[in-house]
């Protein structure tokens, strides 16, 4: 009687399973799909790219369209949006890990008062400061420099929330026992604190480095000449520019992306990690 | 208490929107850390440890005090202080009283910008956080590669809204995107996604899917596995079929998280600038002339910027981003009023 009904079931579960997989793969082509096409795109000659019927894969290879690409300074495009970027991403761990350290650990006056303040300021949206911050920036005439998009970025209330939450998560017996042993709130701060939170501060750093390399809003307004321009104005201003050269834009686009799919590819594991003990820790 | 369980750290939230802390602020609400006690009492202060440590606090939070104060409080301050003035931004403010306020109700431009924000969302939200259910609940069954597919769901939403709007913009090429070509081959007929203003603003909302689909996914799938097996299987046991067990048991269960995902959802949506901005330029309208296009497109942080930086109004656009903060804050406390109704903590 079992031998006869198992295999009927296993069947249907497998069946269910199969269907699962299916529904759970068309997903992947609706999100996939967009991405080869563009990878695709970005090795066709044009002529091909708009031929009906259309084709996914290129018949004919080539790699003009990089070399347009990387003809166009390039180099220039991925410095500044490197130097932006890592120092938007140094500029937040630094100034929220010691505020969230402060806010965790350190008793001091008016410290409610302070975080309620805090609190409130994250309420309200980033576009009501765009005016008043670009007036401000261009007054101190930082206005189309690097500069000029790190520096209204340079702190991060989300960032303080987050890693405060970390810090607070774990025991204090660490902390407590290097103050027995003689080290200052600095020492105590710099060598136990910041590696025990090593995962929270990659998935927070991840997190920043994404928003500052892909953002385009602020860049946008305060970046007004060529030489400054970072990858996401790049490649909206080509799409203005080059409106039929559509394996050029297909592979700018690829190249302005491909660094933050390398840096998923390498580090969702942590990402992974730091949201599931997020989670559980609450 | 559980609502401080569920409560968790997105993974691309722009740290400027303002989208991600009111998920914390549910976390204070709820959760009082031993740190957060009184203010120190006079005596305590009085001690010498106490007042180095407090020294080396107020060292501590100075950075990041500093930027507050010089990025945030002080713009903020400002854009209200000139929503009152006429300021052409080159020229000093002038104080106008209320003018402002009342040019907002005779402002065709503006309500057809809060229309299509509005329009925009109501498409937008509700498809992807249903679309998004879907998968985490298949996801969240018992089968093999669930990583890799969570891995590459999460994909687009690491994607820069410059290439998003690259790629989408090839996709619904009238004549061989491959959205137009496979409609036509299906329906005999495409709309023309990107240059009729009828239904340009589809393409906002299809870009908007696809790029925060796998965000909410995500979520989602990790508020669907915090739900302890036993339910289910009590469900299960008391004879329930899968739909029954999902919907009374499950639905549920998660809507602490469907409720943090309404709320961000629609205040990022209100801050929809990129998808708006580049189709508008793109589809070769200049900002500064009224064409159908931009019309069909514009948002209300779009109009914002328009006003600023195009026009030169600058006090007029303070004026219209204290408006808008308002909607957000009305929209949000109504939400929050109203989660009583429905969400289970």
């Amino acid at each position: 009687m079992i031998a006869r009904k198992t295999p009927g079931v296993s069947l249907s579960v497998f069946g269910k399973k199969a269907l699962i997989h299916l529904v759970l793969l068309l997903g992947t082509v609706f999100t996939l799909l967009p991405f080869l096409i563009m990878v695709f795109s970005s090795f066709k000659v044009n002529a091909e790219i708009m031929k009906l019927p259309i084709t996914i894969f290129p018949k004919k290879f080539v790699l003009s369209n990089y070399e347009a690409v990387f003809a166009e300074d390039l180099l220039l495009l991925y410095k500044n949006t490197v130097i932006v970027s890592a120092s938007i991403v140094f500029l937040q761990l630094a100034t929220s890990s010691m505020a969230a350290y402060a806010f965790a650990r350190l008793q001091f006056p008016l410290k409610n008062v302070l975080f309620v303040f805090v609190l409130a300021l994250c309420m309200i949206p980033t576009y009501m400061m765009l005016i008043p911050r670009y007036r401000m920036l261009s007054s101190w005439g930082v206005s189309n420099t690097l500069l000029g998009i790190v520096l209204p970025n340079s702190v991060s209330i989300t960032v303080v929330f987050f890693l405060r939450q970390s810090f607070l998560s774990f025991p204090k017996d660490l902390e407590e026992a290097a103050k027995i042993d003689g080290a200052g709130y600095w020492r105590t701060f710099l060598t136990i604190v910041l590696p025990l939170h090593k995962s929270a501060f990659s998935a927070m750093g991840v997190m920043v480095l994404l928003f500052a390399w892909n953002d385009f809003l602020w860049p946008n307004i305060i970046i007004s000449s060529d030489s400054k321009r970072v990858l996401s104005i790049f490649v909206v201003s080509s799409q203005g520019m080059y409106k039929t050269e559509i394996g050029y834009l297909m592979a700018a686009g690829c190249v302005a992306i491909f660094p933050m799919i390398a840096v998923y590819a390498l580090g969702q594991k942590a990402f992974i990690a730091s949201i599931t003990m997020n989670g559980i820790k609450g | 208490m559980r609502a401080v369980q569920r409560c968790r750290l997105p993974l691309t939230v722009n740290p400027l929107d303002g989208a991600l802390p009111s998920c914390q602020v549910w976390q204070l609400g709820f959760s009082k850390p031993d740190s957060w006690k009184g203010a120190q009492t006079l005596n305590g202060l009085l001690s010498s440890e106490k007042r180095r440590e407090a020294a080396t606090a107020y060292v501590f939070i100075l950075p990041f005090f500093l930027g507050m104060i010089v990025f945030y409080l002080i713009p903020i301050l400002t854009a209200f202080a000139n929503s009152f003035t006429e300021w052409a931004g080159y020229t000093n403010p002038v104080f106008t009283g209320l003018t402002n306020y009342k040019a907002l109700f005779a402002d065709e431009a503006l309500h057809r910008e809060i229309w299509n924000t509005l329009r925009y969302i109501l498409m937008s939200l509700p498809v992807t956080i249903l679309i998004a259910l879907v998968f985490a609940q298949l996801l969240n069954s018992n089968i093999r590669g669930k990583g890799i597919y969570r891995v590459l769901y999460y994909l687009p939403c690491i994607t820069m809204s410059a290439v998003v709007v690259l790629i989408w913009r090839q996709l619904l090429n009238g004549r061989f995107g491959l959205v137009s070509v496979t409609a036509k081959s299906i329906f005999g007929s495409c709309p023309a996604f990107l240059s009729d203003p009828k239904y340009c603003i589809y393409s906002l909302v299809m870009m908007s899917v696809w790029s925060s689909l796998g965000y909410d996914i995500i979520f989602l799938l990790a508020g669907l596995q915090s739900i302890p097996e036993v339910y289910s299987e009590a469900c299960r046991v008391d004879g329930g079929n899968a739909a029954t067990c999902f919907f009374r048991i499950k639905l549920p269960l998660i809507t602490p998280t469907l409720f943090y995902l309404l709320v961000t959802g629609i205040i990022s949506g209100f801050n929809q600038y990129d998808y708006s901005y580049m189709l508008s330029s793109l589809a070769g309208s200049s900002l500064s002339a009224e064409s159908p296009i931009y019309d069909a497109l514009r948002t209300v942080v779009t109009g914002i910027y328009n006003s600023g930086f195009v026009f030169h109004e600058m006090g007029y656009a303070c004026t219209k981003s204290v408006v808008l903060f308002c909607m957000i804050l009305i929209v949000t406390v109504f939400q929050f009023v109203f989660q009583k109704r429905w969400v289970n903590y």
